[in-house]
Parts: C-alpha cells; sequence; structure tokens
C-alpha cells in the first residue's frame, strides 16, 4: 500500500473487494489488491462476493438488467421506494420480543385460574394487586455503559490508524455500549464536548442506537473543534431535559472518552 | 453486442450468464488444464473461462457507474480481446481472474475519461460474441437470490436504506450520495459499509430464523402471525427471533 492521503483505518477484504468494484479505492491501492489476489484466494473471494453485490442490488433498480439476469416478470425495488420506506426494523424487532415476553405461561395458567367461576374474584383482586405492585415500583436505575472508538486517523490506507486521533475533515465514530444485559427501550442520548480541558458544553451530533442498545456517535471533525485533545461526554438515560454531564445518576449513564484532533499524522 | 460472421462456420465463444447465485461466487477456481487451454486459444476453455467470471468483470463496469447497456457492451469487448489474444498466441500467462478484472478497470477508467479505445475491430473473420439466456435452474436460483436481497434491504435501518438506496441500487457515486442525504462523504461511505455488514449477517441466518425475522421487520407480521405462518409453537418463533437478533448484534453463533 502507498503512502497517500489519510484514511480510516480497520478496513477487512470485503470492504477493500467492495470498493475496488465501486471505483472508491485510489489508484495505488487498486493496484495494490489486484496484486494481492494473485496470491490470496480470500481477496478472490471477497472481490467475487463484491461483484454479486453490486450485480444484485443494481437488478433491483434495473428492469432490463434484472431480465437479463433473473428473466422477465421478477419484481424489483425501486430506489424511491426505498427511499420512501419509514419503519424502524430494530423497534419492530424489539416490540415483538417485547410482546412476547409479555405472554409467558405463568400468565396463561393465571387466566385459567381466573376463569374458572369462584376464583374470577381472586384472580381479578391478585391482578389488581400486581398493577399497583408494578406501577408504584420506581424504575430500576439505568445500567452503566461503556465507550470505545471505532476508528482513527491513519496515515496508511487500509490500515488501522490510532482510534480517537483524527484529522480535520473526518468523521469520528464512538461506540457507547450497554455493560449489561438490560437494554434501555428508545433511550435519550445527549453528547457534550469540552475542548482542551475546557467546560462541557452540547455538541450536535448524529446518534444511532442498535438492537443490542449500542449507541453510536458519528462528531463531524470540524475546524471549530479545533486542534488538541478534547473531553467527550455522552449521557444515555430516560429524561436528560436536565441533565448535568458531568454528574453520574440512576437516571442516565454518563460515559468519557478522549478525542485528539491533529493537523498532521 | 454482436460481431456477425462473415461465414458460415464461426466459432462462438459463449457469454453465458454467470453460475447460479451466490454459490457461484465462492466456487472454487478453474482447473489448471482450462486455464492453460484458454491461455492458447481453446474456444471451449474460453467460455467455462467467461461463465465462471462473467458477473465480476460486468460489476465492474456497473460499479463504475456506466450504464448497464454499455456495461455489457464492454463486458464483451473484454472477453472478445482476450480470447483474441489467446488465440492469437499474445498470452503468456493467463492470470485469473486478475487478467480481466485488470483489463476491465482499465476500460471502465478509459470509459470514464471519455478516452474510449476502438475497442475490438480487428477482423473478426471467424468470431462470434455473444450473450445466450441463462438456464432455467440459473434464473431460478438468482431469482430467489434476488427476492432474498429485496427484502434484505427492506430489513436495513433507514439511514441504511437511503445510502443503499442511492449508493447501491441507483449506482450513485459516494460524493453524490452525500449530497442528495446532506451527510459527509465519509458518513455515506461508513454508512454503506454498515449497510453491507448487517446485510451479511442477515444472510448468514439460518433459513427459519430469516424467515422469521424478516416477516416481523419488513412485513410487520405478530409473532402470532409468523407462528401460523410457519406452523410453529409461538414459542418457537420467539427463540428464533432472539436467535436472528443475535446475529444482526454480533453475526451469531447458530
Amino acid at each position: 500500500m502507498s503512502a497517500h492521503s489519510p484514511d480510516f483505518g480497520a478496513e477487512g477484504p470485503a470492504d477493500t473487494a467492495w470498493r475496488f468494484v465501486v471505483n472508491t479505492l485510489e489508484d495505488a491501492d487498486a493496484e495494490a489488491f489486484l496484486r494481492q489476489m494473485e496470491n490470496d484466494a480470500a481477496a478472490v473471494d471477497a472481490l467475487e462476493e463484491a461483484a454479486e453485490d453490486v450485480v444484485l442490488l443494481r437488478c433491483l433498480g434495473d428492469a432490463g438488467l434484472r431480465e437479463q439476469v433473473v428473466g422477465a416478470g421478477v419484481p424489483g425495488l425501486s430506489a424511491d421506494v426505498l427511499l420512501g420506506l419509514d419503519h424502524d426494523p430494530d423497534a419492530r424487532l424489539d416490540a415483538a420480543l417485547a410482546a412476547a415476553s409479555a405472554r409467558t405461561s405463568a400468565w396463561d395458567r393465571f387466566r385459567a385460574f381466573a376463569g374458572r367461576g369462584s376464583a374470577r374474584w381472586v384472580a381479578v383482586a391478585l391482578a389488581a394487586a400486581m398493577v399497583l405492585l408494578v406501577v408504584g415500583r420506581p424504575q430500576a436505575p439505568v445500567g452503566d455503559y461503556d465507550a470505545a472508538w471505532r476508528n482513527g486517523a491513519a496515515a496508511v490506507r487500509a490500515e488501522s490508524g490510532e482510534r480517537g486521533r483524527y484529522l480535520v475533515g473526518n468523521v469520528a465514530d464512538l461506540v457507547v455500549r450497554p455493560e449489561g444485559s438490560d437494554v434501555l427501550v428508545d433511550p435519550e442520548i445527549e453528547v457534550f464536548i469540552g475542548l482542551r480541558g475546557g467546560a462541557l458544553q452540547p455538541l450536535a451530533a448524529e446518534t444511532e442506537v442498535d438492537a443490542t442498545g449500542a449507541v453510536r456517535v458519528f462528531i463531524d471533525v470540524t475546524d471549530a473543534l479545533g486542534l488538541g485533545t478534547h473531553r467527550v461526554v455522552v449521557l444515555v438515560g430516560r429524561d436528560l431535559a436536565a441533565a448535568d454531564p458531568e454528574t453520574d445518576t440512576d437516571d442516565w449513564a454518563r460515559v468519557e472518552a478522549s478525542m485528539r484532533v491533529v493537523d498532521q499524522l | 453486442m454482436l460481431y456477425p460472421a462473415p461465414h458460415p462456420s464461426p466459432a462462438l465463444v459463449s457469454m453465458a450468464s454467470p453460475g447460479p447465485g451466490r454459490s457461484a461466487a465462492v466456487s472454487a477456481p478453474l482447473d489448471v488444464a482450462t486455464i492453460e487451454a484458454a491461455r492458447t486459444g481453446d474456444r471451449p476453455a474460453w467460455s467455462v473461462v467467461v461463465r465462471r467470471y462473467h458477473t465480476v468483470v460486468l460489476a465492474i463496469f456497473l460499479g463504475y457507474a456506466i450504464a448497464r447497456p454499455r456495461a455489457a457492451e464492454l463486458t464483451q469487448d473484454v472477453w472478445l480481446k482476450l480470447y483474441l489474444r489467446a488465440r492469437d498466441g499474445l498470452l503468456k500467462v493467463l492470470a485469473l481472474p486478475g487478467l480481466p478484472i485488470r483489463e476491465a478497470r482499465f476500460r471502465a477508467i478509459d470509459e470514464l475519461r471519455s478516452t474510449r479505445r476502438a475497442g475490438v475491430v480487428a477482423p473478426i473473420e471467424d468470431v462470434v460474441v455473444q450473450a445466450p439466456s441463462p438456464t432455467a435452474e440459473e434464473q431460478a436460483s438468482r431469482q430467489s437470490e434476488l427476492a432474498l436481497v429485496r427484502r434484505m434491504v427492506q430489513a436495513l435501518p433507514k439511514r441504511q436504506r437511503e445510502v443503499l438506496a442511492l449508493s447501491g441500487i441507483e449506482g450513485l457515486p459516494h460524493a453524490r450520495v452525500a449530497e442528495r442525504l446532506g451527510i459527509s462523504t465519509v458518513r455515506a461511505r461508513q454508512t454503506l459499509s454498515d449497510a453491507r455488514v448487517r446485510l451479511r449477517r442477515m444472510r448468514a441466518m439460518p433459513d427459519d430464523v430469516q424467515q422469521a425475522y424478516l416477516s416481523v421487520v419488513v412485513d410487520g407480521w405478530s409473532t402470532d402471525a409468523v407462528a401460523q405462518r410457519m406452523d410453529r409453537p409461538r414459542s418457537d418463533v420467539e427463540a428464533l427471533l432472539r436467535t436472528a437478533k443475535q446475529h444482526i448484534a454480533s453475526g451469531g453463533s447458530r
């Protein structure tokens, strides 16, 4: 690989192969990948898989190609239709699992018992007691989270860069994961930054929550941040309207990471 | 592109469609004897070579955002040029799939720079290159693969769907995707990479897990409806969905 424009590292063969096929590799890297294929069957497999993906995806939106590859009468999927979809697959899965867990066999037995004439009043009383118990119980504290940078700027393309170290123009990618198995449903997330040891201030950052409850935070490393080491604090909780980013409470989890912005590698 | 043969007995290098679905993509490399025969211009051997690596070459042109009809022409040009070189004894080494891929990349770059090469216009007295229809078996395999991909892309998170729609389906370069969505080019590339990881994880799910998962997240079905459709107890479906969640989170263990 040649030393040229910096890039995020930790790229696997599948990503390199994809980028080769869709022409987003630099010439030197493309040539290096071609040489790699001469002696590396895994690279060839990765390339062929990427090629299959490119053709199949293009088939979805190109009726002519679709007919050529899979025959006539096979439905496609236009980009416009896909852009118009608004559902959240992770939320749907979580909702299905939550609904399932709410219907335990114990509940089924309870319903059967409650349905037996004289036991109905006892059942109703028990149900009322359970409702009071659940409603009256305070919410469990938000569990601990940890944070790790997923990327960092590298001087050499396709090699891992130092995580947490960035150049202006990069997008820093921080993953905040729950340490336990309890997952907050639809959590609120706030991101703060303390520039060069200064006071924390809110930071506009894009976030995504996956099915495991892990939160990905994308921070645009702009000139406004400036060079130096900055504190990044992420709060994950139920209600962060008045949250103090310097404190950790039962209502939210607080994680902190250091980000270093440099002018060259 | 059809090169008409001026005499009644043309040689034929068959531009067969690629093998059936993803299984062909990871099939074993061609044997040494076939490659050597192709290197020396053996026509049946070239048909095998073209069938094996057709998709990769076509994908290079499509990946370079070259319109499909032109991509098909250029793909045929690549194979024809290599075949003619082999037939004329000009191929000292036939590295596969490196050679056709390298040739395709150069042709794609030329095409983007609008410095189209003349193509293969040398006397082609005895060669026809054409694209016969794929077999029914190949079509059936690819149809099921495409149907699966169609559902899986709908099971991606919204932002990943958006990037994949514009980049993968429309074929827009990352910079244009980023512009359309109001995000950075780097972010568009990262999101596309995430989408491909998630697609791989969905594809790796066992069939029953995949069916239950896609029914819930794409069709919006309840577990009861999925259980009825799959003729399985509800508890089984719940277990399948939990397995699906593990796959999505970490690649899964089943």
